[in-house]
């Protein structure tokens, strides 16, 4: 038998592996093939592939698919969705600007369109909002302990730049506050000799001036899309809640405020939770570890715990385990560990008895997507 | 232990436990949907050459957990040597292994079978050198003007 008398199906299969251009190559082959190059599903993987650092599911590509073509009229199948995918997908997803250390802070770039149906990427600074102390309730259990609780913050998000997509060569970086104004920005387009297609990938270059400033760097780490964190060896695969994408928190830090945490766990060769800063304050700056916990064996229900908080129904269902959380002085000077209870309340809600300092914090879990605004 | 008996397309019987053939899901839900255990189930599409080099995978394989459902890998670098070693076969030996993965539904299978073929198709430096490799009869070529059509819509998508 050979390779051309498969079924459409196997056929199929193999192309699936393929990479674009050698689905080029090979549907040049026959006619065959080339009916089956065409096939849509094909793209669909393809499109999967491209974004797998966002797992997105098969609904949910429908979902972009059909609101980019009903917005459009004109990328209607899962090939040109692969179109606009390969050129832009590298961009989507959270990196981590150029901020300063003891600040930090995420940018999401996703893709929108403007107005006359042009593409854009937007970038946002992701931030959450300082709490009101009317947004805090206070459970004040023991003389001793002050307990930080807010209620359905929300994380926001402020417009720092758009990238307009033109067909050719120059495209606009709109920067929006302080450095408002449109800079040029340029998408490289290697020289394609006539019969020799690879190398096709434009990558987008930045001038000097605006690189300097507040734009991702490098690419996001494949795991957790976030660029630039000292957790690469820890995967994230492993669920906790039934969810996997990139989850961050939101926290609130005594009179720090709210902060921004990237939630990673393994269930697989050690069982922590690691939670990492994503914005920083003055005593602990961004990237550094604010605390972990042991889940491999809870110490107790909150019913009896000696925090007695269990007339709050919200705790009802709590689970503690043991944690270490970093405390510093400011600057980050002489940083240690100090023991503290990690309370999971929810698969969405956690929160943090801080031994030393005899303070509570509250944790959300939340996750981002890139295309929410589409439909 | 309970076993299995197949019948190849050259009247070859096999008799296989059934723990190792029950990662194929065609036969795994044909004795358990249907019941039959001592009646040889015939393999029409499968020789017993083929079978053999399934056989051997599924040795190799015996005792991995299910697979998770993840986006498809295309790296064959990621494969293990014992699946690189077995997937060392003639063009047409398989497309054969191929097709019995996919018959009976064996998804491991189908998948490193499938990865080396695309592997070998990346390997290749144009389309003329896959015609070559596969042997891909002349009156199924696509005409030179096709094919330039081809390209240029092709690089409106990766351009």
């Amino acid at each position: 038998m050979q390779i051309d008398d498969l079924p459409t199906e196997c056929v199929i299969a193999i192309a699936k592996r393929m990479s674009a251009m050698d689905l080029l190559s090979f549907s040049s082959t026959s006619k065959h093939f080339f009916e089956i190059a065409n096939d849509n599903s094909i793209w669909l993987s393809h499109c999967k592939n491209i974004l797998k650092n966002h797992s997105p599911s098969l609904a949910y590509l429908t979902r972009i698919k059909n609101a980019v073509f009903k917005k459009t009229h004109f990328y209607k199948s899962f090939k040109q969705l692969y179109r606009l995918l390969h050129k832009y997908a590298k961009f989507l997803g959270l990196w981590h600007p150029d901020y300063s250390f003891f600040i930090g802070g995420l940018i999401r770039i996703r893709l929108n369109y403007d107005n006359e149906n042009q593409f854009v990427l937007v970038g946002e600074r992701i931030i959450c909002p300082y709490a009101e102390m009317e947004d805090i309730y206070q459970l004040s259990l023991d003389e001793r302990i002050n307990i930080h609780i807010q209620k359905d913050t929300k994380y926001q998000t402020t417009k720092v730049f758009g990238v307009k997509m033109k067909e050719g060569i120059l495209a606009a970086l709109c920067l929006e506050g302080a450095h408002k104004g449109t800079h040029e920005i340029v998408i490289e387009q290697p020289m394609i000799p006539e019969n020799d297609l690879p190398g096709l990938l434009s990558t987008i270059s930045i001038t000097e001036r605006i690189k300097s400033q507040s734009f991702p760097l490098g690419p996001p780490n494949a795991v957790t899309g976030l660029w630039g964190f000292p957790i690469s060896n820890f995967g994230s695969d492993a669920t906790l809640s039934g969810s996997n994408s990139n989850l961050e928190s939101h926290t609130t830090y005594g009179s720090h405020g709210n902060e921004l945490m990237l939630l990673s766990y393994s269930l697989e060769t050690e069982k922590k939770l690691r939670v990492t800063k994503i914005t920083g304050d003055v005593n602990v700056p961004r990237g550094e570890i604010s605390f972990t916990a042991d889940l491999n064996n809870w110490k107790y229900t909150l019913g009896n715990t000696l925090h007695n908080i269990n007339n709050s129904a919200e705790f009802k269902n709590g689970i503690v385990f043991d944690g270490k959380g970093t405390v510093a002085m400011e600057g980050y000077q002489s940083a240690t560990k100090i023991p503290c209870d990690v309370i999971v309340v929810s698969d969405t809600q956690f929160s943090v008895y801080w031994y030393g300092l005899e303070e509570m914090g509250d944790g959300w879990i939340s996750s981002f997507t890139y295309f929410e605004d589409l439909q | 232990m309970a076993s299995v008996k197949l019948t190849t397309s050259d009247d070859k019987e096999y008799t296989l436990d059934r723990e190792l053939i029950f990662q194929s899901n065609l036969i795994k839900n044909m004795v358990t949907d249907l019941d039959v255990f001592d009646a040889p189930i015939p393999l029409p599409n499968v020789t017993s050459s083929t079978l053999d080099i399934v056989i051997k995978y599924l040795k190799i394989h015996k005792d991995d957990p299910p697979p998770p459902d993840k986006p498809i890998e295309k790296a064959v670098d990621d494969m293990i040597d014992e699946d690189k070693e077995l997937m060392k076969l003639e063009f047409n030996i398989m497309a054969d292994v191929i097709l019995a993965a996919n018959y009976l539904d064996i998804p491991g299978l189908l998948d490193i079978g499938c990865r080396t073929v695309a592997w070998h198709i990346k390997q290749c430096k144009d389309y003329h050198e896959i015609r070559e490799k596969f042997n891909i009869p002349k009156e199924l070529w696509r005409s030179e003007e096709e094919i330039a059509e081809m390209k240029k819509e092709l690089n409106g998508i990766l351009g």
